[in-house]
């Protein structure tokens, strides 16, 4: 077993009520699918979390962001979806392999965006990409701290360090909880 | 409404009004970060050139039947209000709805990016 640095604490599956699970190969996944993902998950959520409330246009949110990050950042592999119901919140988590250089620039970025304040990151994240001529440098900055700053969800993450070679994959997982409303 | 320059495809609609008062943006907009938003982009930049040349130079940025933006669309939207700041002598006012759910949370930020800057929501 490799090295494990979790950023947050990601929730026992034993807090978990319910879990709704989908995987598809990266190979598998063109740009689109985050859309097609994040829209099946949500209107299949809506109609079967009905005693639960939670607001419908931020999990579609969270979700295509997710994707959309998965489908720029992973190697190959599995894209693994899971959106769980907690007693405090649903959970959406995705996990997948990146490069080791990929796993250490987002494993910067995660404990930023965690400890950070996410006005004052959002703030330095645009000003910087305007020296930059509007062009994004962060990869998934802007993303991540969207969630912790519109839409108040907690963020956890954990990288599964394979091996000690710089070809070896990390399995990735980032944990997204959004309270109920 | 009669369109010097617009973009349109399935998912959205991007147009500038022909005096360039009022840039639309409509639909739902997922693009794959900066490059893909280029030719968004230079339509704003478009508009922006034109809106100084009318008085009052005000532009017009309606996103009320925008109901989806990613977190790139996010970036170009803020980029676009800090080239208004900088051009200097032309007011934004931007006209949201509540009605999409991102945009109460996303949209707020932009006047601290320019004090001057209006922000409709309906």
């Amino acid at each position: 077993m490799g090295r494990l640095v979790q950023i947050g604490v990601l929730r026992a599956k034993s807090e978990i009520d319910e879990e709704f699970y989908l995987g598809l190969p990266k190979s598998l996944a063109p740009w689109d699918a985050a859309n097609h993902v994040a829209q099946f998950l949500s209107a299949w959520l809506e109609a079967t979390l009905n005693q639960r409330n939670f607001s419908l246009d931020s999990l579609n949110y969270v979700i295509n962001e997710l994707m959309e990050n998965a489908i720029k950042y992973a190697a190959d592999g599995r894209i693994e979806l899971a959106v769980c119901v907690a007693n405090d919140a649903l959970l959406v988590s995705l996990s997948h392999p990146l490069s080791t250089e990929r796993a250490k620039i987002y494993q910067e970025l995660a404990s930023l965006v965690f400890e950070g304040d996410p006005d004052v990151l959002f703030a330095e994240i645009i000003e910087r990409n305007a020296v930059s001529d509007g062009q994004e440098q962060t990869g998934a900055g802007l993303g991540l701290i969207s969630l912790r700053q519109n839409y108040a969800a907690g963020l956890a993450f954990e990288f599964q360090f394979q091996g000690i070679t710089d070809s070896a994959l990390v399995q990735t997982t980032t944990q997204v909880s959004l309270p109920w409303i | 409404m009669s369109t010097t320059n617009s973009i349109k495809t399935q998912d959205y609609h991007a147009f500038v009004d022909e005096i360039g008062a009022r840039m639309t943006l409509s639909g739902s907009l997922r693009l794959n970060a900066a490059p893909e938003y280029q030719p968004i982009s230079d339509l704003m930049d478009a508009a922006l050139v034109k809106a100084v040349q009318i008085e009052p130079a005000v532009l017009a940025l309606d996103l009320t039947e925008l109901r989806f933006l990613n977190s790139s669309g996010i970036n170009l939207l803020y980029q676009f209000v800090l080239k208004v700041k900088k051009q200097g002598g032309v007011g934004l006012r931007v006209f949201g709805s509540n009605s999409n759910a991102w945009q109460p949370k996303s949209l707020s930020n932009m006047v601290k990016f320019m004090p001057t800057l209006e922000l409709v929501m309906t």
